[in-house]
């Protein structure tokens, strides 16, 4: 290989010759690309396989050394199951249709409730972001209720609607309702003034002025608060779903634990796990697509 | 000098004055600009001048005095472009220059080749240069055909190179399409090389008008040009000195 090395100034005779060493300079090299291209291509691929790789090797390692620690009897089933018995209560679950029916309900309550509080966010935090007038009557009293803790309120829910399906959707909702709105807000505020006023004296009216520059303006800040309402919607609903439910993954965890069935308590931690992360990575695809302009999430960003 | 067929419109300004407060920043500026007529407005900082560009843009009320357009249309178009490029980031560079049209994309996008922009229609303002952005920024406003063109400062932010060949883009298109404009600069010798007639403002008035008599294009190593550029720069560091000590 090295034979067909491209000659560099340096390896010129005249440099290799003994010099005088009163003028001989230590040379540093900072940037040497100028040999063997096949050698950076290859490296490349390596690197992108790696990216892939990388991050499934810490989970899927503990899980392999949790299974192992399992099957010598080192963790009692009765404490912490099995990765295989957890997969097999899944399997057993979905034989009696049980797992699908409990997902179903829970994915529903979260999409109503998430759905009604991240909509009357937006549209607070359109109004008060956008009127200075609904800022005046508005943002104190909400930034007020914004600090009472949400599920706080799960006593007088009960009081009030009893334990049927309007409580639980109605704490998701309040729960979403705050990051969006918080975050629309201040998103519209912060718009750069000097696009505003651009947008005006090209003509744009009132309705033009919030399709082409406060809404774009503001997106990143309302994505964000999205995807923060989603996390906390989950939460809430775990909360929700532990009083007196009858179906959903909450009462799948209320029931397994009273008949010490851990390996079902795992797995609806599992599935709540994997649906937060579903919401998560749906968002951000969406963040992506919207925010394709934006330098954050331009092509080769680190999210 | 004016411009071979003279277009654009007639602005009169009559005693405009602006105070913020206390402070005057404007002090009852008369002020007749013909039609097509390219004129320059230098100053030091904080005498005025953005103020007097933001008054006839309509951006600002003035405090006092009227501001007048003579202008066959009913509704006259004003474009002003900023030292900032004030690109909409989420819009792609055609879509900056239609801001506010519809259908007239063929239209954006010859003016964007003569701007020099050709085939970055797609392009998000993220990845150009401060000199391409404000090369879009010309596009956007020039689209509109602007009876009245105000810049305030358009090229104060980019380097030596950039500028200079900015000045020579407007000059060409101005050359083909002559309109009336209002430049505010710094740069003394910008005001020189494009402008027909340079005002000089001190602390709220104009204290001199010099109209420049000379042929186009100009050379920027013109000897009668740089007597007046000496001549103005001595105004402008007397009148900052005498601000420093008053």
């Amino acid at each position: 290989m090295s034979a067909v090395l491209p000659r560099l100034p340096s390896d010129s005779p005249a440099s290799s010759k003994p010099s005088n060493s009163r003028f001989e300079s230590r040379v540093t090299v900072i940037a040497d690309v100028t040999d063997d291209r096949t050698q950076r291509v290859s490296t490349r691929r390596a690197t992108g396989r790696w990216r892939l790789v990388a991050p499934w090797i810490l989970p899927v390692g503990l899980i392999a050394l949790w299974q192992y620690f399992s099957a010598i009897g080192r963790l009692p089933a009765g404490i912490l199951p099995a990765p295989s018995d957890v997969l097999r209560a899944a399997w057993l679950l979905a034989e009696r249709g049980e797992l699908q029916r409990d997902v179903l309900v829970s994915l529903r309550r979260v999409a109503i409730g998430f759905a009604t509080g991240a909509a009357t966010g937006l549209v607070l935090g359109f109004l008060v972001g956008l009127s200075s007038l609904a800022h005046g009557l508005l943002d104190r009293s909400l930034q007020m209720v914004r600090t009472i803790p949400h599920l706080a309120l799960v006593p007088l829910m009960i009081l009030w609607f009893g334990i049927g399906e309007e409580p639980r959707v109605l704490l998701v909702a309040m729960g979403s309702l705050f990051p969006v709105y918080i975050n629309t807000m201040s998103g519209i505020r912060s718009v750069d003034p000097k696009l505003i006023e651009l947008g005006r004296s090209y003509g744009l009216g009132p309705f033009g002025l919030i399709v082409s520059v406060v809404l774009p303006g503001a997106l990143a800040p309302i994505l964000t608060g999205i995807r923060y309402a989603l996390g906390v919607a989950w939460l809430t609903l775990v909360v929700g779903e532990t009083i007196a439910s009858r179906d959903g993954i909450g009462y799948m965890v209320q029931n397994a634990r009273e008949l010490l069935r851990t390996d079902v308590i795992l797995l609806a931690i599992v599935l709540y796990a994997i649906a937060g992360w579903l919401a998560d990575s749906i968002t951000r695809g969406i963040e992506r697509r919207l925010l394709r302009w934006h330098p954050n999430y331009a092509k080769g960003a680190a999210r | 000098m004016t411009h071979p067929s003279s277009s654009g419109e007639r602005l009169s300004l009559r005693g405009v004055g602006k105070a913020f407060g206390e402070r005057t920043v404007l002090h009852a500026v008369d002020l007749e600009i013909p039609a097509g007529q390219f004129i320059a407005l230098i100053g030091a900082s904080g005498v005025g001048k953005s103020t007097l560009l933001r008054i006839v843009a309509g951006l600002e009320p003035p405090t006092s005095g009227r501001v007048e357009l003579h202008s066959r249309h009913a509704s006259p178009d004003i474009r002003m472009m900023f030292q900032e490029d004030r690109l909409m980031p989420w819009r792609t560079v055609l879509r900056n220059v239609t801001l506010g049209l519809r259908g007239r994309d063929d239209e954006a996008r010859a003016l964007l080749a003569a701007v020099g922009l050709a085939g970055r229609d797609n392009d998000y303002p993220v990845v150009l240069s401060g000199g391409q952005r404000q090369r879009v920024g010309l596009a956007r406003a020039l689209i509109h055909e602007p009876e009245l063109l105000l810049l305030d400062e358009p090229f104060g932010a980019l380097d030596a190179i950039t500028r200079a060949s900015m000045q020579l883009l407007l000059e060409g298109l101005l050359a083909r399409r002559p309109r009336t404009v209002l430049l505010v600069t710094h740069d003394v010798e910008e005001a020189l090389v494009l402008a027909d007639r340079v005002l000089l403002m001190r602390e709220g008035r104009i204290a001199r008008d010099l109209f420049i008599d000379r042929e186009r294009p100009r050379h920027r190593g013109d000897p009668e040009l740089a007597a007046l550029k000496e001549e103005l720069l001595e105004g402008l560091v007397s009148a900052q000195a005498a601000q420093a000590a008053g």
